[in-house]
C-alpha cells in the first residue's frame, strides 16, 4: 500500500520521532489552511491560526484517542481556533441573503460550462466567500475532503440533522450567489 | 425541490468544488510549524529540568527545616529521643545566632515575611529558568 496511514506517523511521534510530525503537517496543511482562510477571510491570520492549530495538535497528540480520523480531530481544532479568533476580533461573518433563496440549477451550470477553468474557480471562490463560516466549513469538508455528515458534526459540534440542513442550504445559496455573480459579470460586459 | 434536482445540484456542487481546489499556505509553512515543535520540545525539557532542581532543593531544605524546627522548640532532634543537641552545639550556635539576629532585625509580622519568602522563591525559580536557557 503506497499511502501510509496517519496513525503510523502519530505513533512514531508519540515514540519520540518528532520529525514524523512534518509528514502529517505536509499532508494536511492545505486543507487546514483552506478551512482557516475561508473562515477568517484573511491570508495572514489564516496562516497564523493554521500554524497554531498544528502546534496545539502536537501538544495534545497524547490525548488523541483514534476514535475518529486524525484529520477530523485536527479540523475540530482549526474550527475552534477560528471561531475563537472571530469572537476575539468581533468579526461576525454572516452569510448574505439568509432567506429567500431560490435556485434554478440549470442557470449557473450552463453559464459556468462556457467559462475558462480559472474564471470558474474564481467565481466559485467569490460565491463561497458570501456564505457564513459554518456553511463554508461544512461545504468544504463535505465536497473537498469527503468527510461524512457524522464527521462534520464532530468538527462543528452540531447535530447530524443540523449539518444536513446547513449543507442543503449552503448548496442552494452557493448556486444562487454564483448565478448572481455570473449575471453581474455578463451585465458588466454588455 | 425534487430528488432529481437535488441530486443534480449535489453533483454540480461536487464538480465545481473539486475544480476550485484548495488554498495553499506559504512555502515555508511546514518548516515554521516544525520550528514551533522544536521550541515546544525545548520548553518541555526545560520544565523537566527545573522541576528536578526544585526536587533536589526540597530534599535538602525540608529535612533541614524539620530539624531546625525541632531544635528551636527544644524537642529531641529525632523522634526516638536521640538528642544531637550537645554534639552539634558549636554548629547550632552559629545558626541560632543568625536566626536571632534576623528575628530581632526584622521583628516583622509573619504575613509580610511569607510574601517576601514567596517573592524570593519566584525570583529563584526565574533564575533557574534563565540559567538553564543560557546553557541550552
Amino acid at each position: 500500500m503506497g499511502h501510509i496511514q496517519d496513525e503510523y506517523y502519530i505513533d512514531r511521534v508519540l515514540q519520540g520521532d518528532h520529525s514524523s510530525y512534518a509528514i502529517l503537517v505536509e499532508r494536511h496543511k492545505d486543507m487546514v489552511y483552506t478551512l482557516a482562510s475561508r473562515m477568517l477571510k484573511n491570508r495572514e491570520e489564516a496562516e497564523e491560526v493554521a500554524q497554531d492549530a498544528f502546534l496545539k495538535a502536537f501538544r495534545s497528540l497524547k490525548r488523541f484517542r483514534k476514535e475518529s480520523r486524525f484529520s477530523t480531530w485536527l479540523y475540530r481544532i482549526v474550527y475552534n481556533l477560528c471561531v475563537s479568533h472571530l469572537r476575539k476580533n468581533k468579526k461576525q461573518v454572516q452569510s448574505l441573503d439568509d432567506n429567500n433563496y431560490h435556485v434554478d440549477p440549470e442557470d449557473p451550470h450552463q453559464k459556468m460550462d462556457q467559462l475558462e477553468a480559472s474564471d470558474r474557480s474564481r467565481f466559485i471562490r467569490q460565491a463561497l466567500e458570501r456564505l457564513g463560516y459554518d456553511e463554508q466549513t461544512i461545504i468544504t469538508l463535505y465536497y473537498q475532503d469527503d468527510q461524512s455528515i457524522a464527521e462534520i458534526a464532530e468538527v462543528t459540534l452540531l447535530t447530524q440533522a443540523n449539518v444536513k440542513v446547513k449543507l442543503y442550504r449552503a448548496r442552494q445559496k452557493l448556486h444562487q450567489h454564483l448565478g448572481n455573480i455570473l449575471n453581474h459579470e455578463i451585465n458588466s460586459l454588455l | 425541490m425534487s430528488q432529481h434536482a437535488h441530486n443534480k445540484l449535489d453533483q454540480q456542487t461536487r464538480q465545481w468544488m473539486q475544480q476550485t481546489g484548495l488554498d495553499q499556505p506559504a512555502g515555508d509553512f511546514t518548516q515554521r510549524v516544525m520550528q514551533g515543535v522544536e521550541m515546544q520540545k525545548r520548553l518541555a525539557h526545560l520544565k523537566d529540568k527545573r522541576s528536578n532542581i526544585w526536587n533536589i532543593l526540597l530534599a535538602v531544605i525540608v529535612p533541614a527545616a524539620y530539624f531546625f524546627y525541632r531544635y528551636m522548640s527544644g524537642a529531641p532532634l529525632l523522634p526516638g529521643g536521640f538528642n544531637l543537641q550537645t554534639e552539634l552545639q558549636p554548629y547550632i550556635n552559629i545558626f541560632q545566632l543568625l536566626f536571632s539576629k534576623i528575628t530581632l532585625d526584622l521583628s516583622a509580622p509573619i504575613v509580610p515575611l511569607g510574601i517576601l519568602a514567596i517573592i524570593t522563591l519566584l525570583v529563584f525559580d526565574r533564575l533557574i529558568i534563565r540559567s538553564l536557557s543560557l546553557h541550552k
